[in-house]
C-alpha cells in the first residue's frame, strides 16, 4: 500500500472547484511555490516515502487498530468500528501529518519550523516531530487556550519547543493562525510553517490530506479485513478537517459509502455560540484560502464557540466545502452537551475516553441509533480524551451529569 | 482620474510622492474626513484609505490595534466608501485608493464593490491578500485600478510580469514581513526599490516600515516616494485629540521637506 496517493483534485492553482487557492501576500508566493514544488518532488521520492513510512510505524506505532467497539454496537444497533487515531502516539491523529511535513521541512534545509495550535495538539505533534529530527520549533498559541490548556504548554516546552502567545484578537487559534502567519512573512528564509489541519493557502490543503490519507487507507483494508466489506457510512468530527479529509479521502470513491463530517455546534445553531462553519457560514478569504467562513454580513471573522478547543475554530479546509457544494459529504452538527454525553457514554461503555473534538462524531451516531444504514459504521477516533479531564470536571463539578448509559438504553 | 497619467505627471515634475495611509475610523469614524482633509493639506500626493478587518494579517501591531478601534467604533467598507466619496468632492485634486482585505471586498459583492468604489472616485485598490492571479475574482464594471505588491524576495521574473500588469504604480513591501515602523532599514532596501523599478518598469511605491524623516533619502532615490502607516498611526494615537487634523499635518511636514530635497533638480 503506497503512502502517499494520486488524485484529480485540486487543481494546478490550489483549487477544489472555486475553494481553496493562494489569498496571500506577495511576500509569501515565493515561499509556497518553494514548497510546492519540494513537496511534488518529495512525494515522487522513493526515499521521502520509505523516511514518513519509517516514522509513521516506529514513531507513531501504525497502522492504529480498527476497534469493533461492541457494548457501543449493542447500543446503537449496528456495528461500530472505532479507528483508533487515539493511539498515535502524543494521543491524536495530528501527529501523521507533522511527521509528513517536518521530514519535508528538513529536506528543504530550514531550520525553524513554527505552527498555531488551538488545544495544543498540534503544538505537541508539532513539538515532538521537530524535537525528533532536531529542528528549532516555535508554537503560536493563543493566549486565551495557553491559559486553558497549560498541560500541553509544558509538554512542548519539554519537548523543547517555544510557546508564543499570541495577544491580538479573540486570543485563540484564528488569531493564533494570524500571529502565525505574520512569523512566516518575516522570517519567510529560515523558517517552515508547519500548518495543522487541511487549511491554509495551496499547496498546505492537499499536502496535509495526503499526509493524513493514511487513516483512510488502513481502515478501508481493515474493515474489508474484519467485516468482509466496506463501510456503510464513515464518520468524522470537523474542526479544520484533517482527520475527516484523511478518513474521507480512501472513499471518496466508493459511491456506496456514506461519508458524514460532523461539526461542533457548540450551545446550539440557533444560537450565536457554535463553530457550525460548513452548516451556517459563507464562501470567502480567511488564512489564505477561500472556503466557508462565519463572518457577518461585512465579511468580519467571527467568533467560534466549542466546548472543544480543536473544532473551535471559524474556518474549514476548502476540499470540505466543495464537498458539502458537491453533495458527495454530508455536514452535520453536535452541540456541546451531546459531546459531552459522548464523551462519558465511550468512557463507560468500552473503556476508551475520547477527545470532545472526537465526542461530536461519536455524539452524531448516538443522535441516530436506529436510523443508521445496514453495514458496518466507521468512525475516527481522532483522539484521546486525558486533555480534556479538566474542562469536563469544571463542566460536571466533579459529577457525571448526564447518565449517559441509562439515558439511552 | 486617470491615476497613471496623474502619477506620471508628478513624477515627470521631478517630484517625489508621499502617500499616507490612514485606517478609516481611526482613532475615530468622526476623525476621518478632517483627517483626510488635513493630509491633502499637508502635502499628501495620493491617500490609501484602509477599510478596517478582523484579521488583518498583513498588519503589525499598531495597525491591528487602529483596525480594531474602527470596527469597535462601527467602522466598515460601505462607511468608509462614503466618507471617500465626501472627501473627493471637496478635494477631487487628492486622489484616494481603498485599503483592504478580500473577504470585505467579496462580502459586498464585486459588481456591488466596483460600483460604489466608481461612484465615490476611489483611483486605485490595493488588497494585499489578493495576489494578481485572484483579481478576476473582483474585477467588474467601473471597478478602479488594482495595484499589485512586490516584496525583497520577490524574483525578477516575477517583477517583470507585476510589469506587464501595466498598473499605475507597485507597491513595494521594502521588508520581509508585516506593516509597523522599523528603526533602522537594511541597507538592501534601495537595492530592491531599484531592482523593482528597472524589471517592472511601473513607478514604485515604499511601504512598510518607514519611521522617520531620516530614512527618506536613502529610499526615495531609489523610488517614486513613500508611504507612511504605522508611524501616522502612532502620531495620531499620542495627539491631542481635540487636534488631530494639526497632529497629522505636523507629522507630514517633515516626511514632505525630506521628499522635495531629494526631488529638487539639485539632486
Ligand atoms: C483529537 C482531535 N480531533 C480533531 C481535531 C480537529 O482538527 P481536524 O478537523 O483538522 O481533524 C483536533 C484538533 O486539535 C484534535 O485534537
Amino acid at each position: 500500500m503506497p503512502v502517499l496517493s494520486e488524485t484529480a483534485l485540486p487543481s494546478a492553482l490550489g483549487y477544489f472547484g472555486p475553494y481553496g487557492g493562494r489569498f496571500v501576500p506577495e511576500t509569501l508566493k515565493p515561499a509556497l511555490d518553494e514548497l510546492e514544488a519540494a513537496y511534488e518532488a518529495a512525494r515522487r521520492d522513493p526515499t521521502f516515502e520509505a523516511e514518513f513510512r519509517e516514522a509513521l510505524v516506529t514513531f507513531t506505532c501504525r497502522p492504529t487498530p480498527l476497534y469493533p467497539a461492541r457494548r457501543l454496537s449493542e447500543l446503537v444497533g449496528a456495528t461500530v468500528l472505532l479507528k483508533r487515531e487515539d493511539l498515535n502516539h502524543t494521543g491524536a491523529h495530528k501527529i501523521n501529518n507533522t511527521l509528513g511535513q517536518i521530514i519535508l521541512a528538513k529536506r528543504m534545509g530550514k531550520t525553524r519550523v513554527i505552527a498555531e495550535t488551538g488545544a495544543g495538539q498540534h503544538g505537541v505533534a508539532t513539538a515532538a516531530a521537530a524535537a525528533r529530527l532536531g529542528l528549532r520549533c516555535e508554537v503560536h498559541m493563543g493566549e486565551e487556550d495557553i491559559r486553558r490548556q497549560q498541560l500541553n504548554v509544558r509538554r512542548m516546552e519539554l519537548m523543547g519547543a517555544k510557546v508564543i502567545p499570541a495577544k491580538s484578537g479573540t486570543r485563540t487559534l484564528k488569531d493564533a493562525t494570524n500571529e502565525a502567519i505574520r512569523d512566516w512573512v518575516t522570517n519567510v528564509e529560515d523558517t517552515f510553517y508547519l500548518i495543522g489541519s487541511v487549511v491554509g493557502p495551496h499547496p498546505y490543503p492537499v499536502m496535509v490530506r495526503d499526509f493524513q490519507a493514511i487513516i483512510g487507507r488502513e481502515s478501508r483494508e481493515q474493515c474489508l479485513k474484519v467485516a468482509g466489506c466496506l463501510p456503510s457510512i464513515a464518520v468524522a468530527c470537523v474542526g479544520g478537517g484533517s482527520n475527516a479529509m484523511g478518513l474521507f479521502h480512501a472513499f471518496i470513491g466508493d459511491p456506496d459509502v456514506q461519508l458524514v463530517g460532523v461539526e461542533a455546534a457548540g450551545r446550539g445553531v440557533d444560537t450565536a455560540f457554535h463553530a457550525a462553519t460548513l452548516t451556517l457560514g459563507k464562501p470567502g478569504v480567511l488564512h489564505g484560502a477561500m472556503s466557508y467562513l462565519l463572518q457577518d454580513r461585512d465579511g468580519q471573522i467571527q467568533e467560534a464557540h466549542s466546548i472543544s478547543a480543536g473544532l473551535d475554530y471559524p474556518g474549514v479546509g476548502p476540499e470540505h466545502a466543495f464537498l458539502k457544494d458537491s453533495g458527495r459529504v454530508r455536514y452535520e452538527s453536535a452541540t456541546d452537551d451531546e459531546a459531552l454525553c459522548a464523551f462519558e457514554l465511550l468512557s463507560e461503555l468500552e473503556g476508551i475516553i475520547p477527545a470532545f473534538e472526537s465526542s461530536h462524531a461519536l455524539a452524531w451516531i448516538l443522535r441516530n441509533a436506529g436510523r443508521l444504514p445496514a453495514g458496518p459504521v466507521l468512525l475516527c477516533l481522532s483522539g484521546r480524551g486525558d486533555k480534556d479531564l479538566d474542562e469536563y470536571l469544571l463542566r460536571t463539578q466533579k459529577e457525571k451529569s448526564h447518565g449517559p448509559v441509562g439515558l439511552y438504553l | 482620474m486617470d491615476l497613471s497619467a496623474y502619477i506620471s505627471e508628478r513624477i515627470a515634475s521631478g517630484r517625489k510622492l508621499l502617500a499616507p495611509y490612514l485606517c478609516s475610523g481611526f482613532p475615530d469614524p468622526s476623525a476621518t474626513l478632517p483627517l483626510l482633509e488635513a493630509l491633502a493639506d499637508g502635502g499628501a500626493d495620493l491617500i490609501e484609505l484602509g477599510v478596517p478587518f478582523s484579521d488583518p494579517l498583513a498588519d503589525g501591531p499598531v495597525l491591528q490595534a487602529a483596525s480594531l478601534r474602527a470596527l469597535r467604533a462601527g467602522m466598515n467598507l460601505e462607511k468608509t466608501l462614503e466618507i471617500a466619496a465626501e472627501f473627493q468632492r471637496r478635494r477631487p485634486e487628492v486622489p484616494v485608493l481603498l485599503m483592504g482585505y478580500a473577504n470585505s471586498v467579496l462580502a459586498m459583492g464585486r459588481e456591488r464593490f466596483a460600483e460604489k468604489a466608481h461612484e465615490a472616485g476611489i483611483a486605485g485598490v490595493l488588497i494585499p491578500d489578493l495576489p494578481p492571479e485572484n483579481w478576476p475574482l473582483i474585477q467588474a464594471p467601473g471597478l478602479p485600478s488594482l495595484i499589485p505588491f512586490a516584496a525583497p524576495n520577490t524574483p525578477i521574473s516575477r517583477l517583470e510580469a507585476l510589469g506587464k500588469l501595466s498598473t499605475p504604480f507597485l507597491y513595494a513591501v521594502s521588508v520581509l514581513g508585516v506593516t509597523g515602523t522599523r528603526d533602522a532599514l537594511s541597507n538592501e532596501v534601495p537595492a530592491f526599490l531599484s531592482r523593482a523599478r528597472r524589471h517592472s518598469g511601473l513607478p514604485v511605491l515604499a511601504g512598510f516600515g518607514v519611521a522617520r524623516p531620516e530614512q527618506v533619502p536613502a529610499l526615495a532615490r531609489a523610488c517614486d516616494g513613500v508611504i507612511l502607516g504605522s508611524a501616522l498611526a502612532k502620531a495620531l494615537d499620542s495627539a491631542d485629540p481635540k487636534d488631530l487634523p494639526g497632529a497629522a499635518r505636523a507629522f507630514l511636514a517633515p516626511f514632505r521637506d525630506a521628499l522635495d530635497v531629494v526631488g529638487a533638480p539639485c539632486c
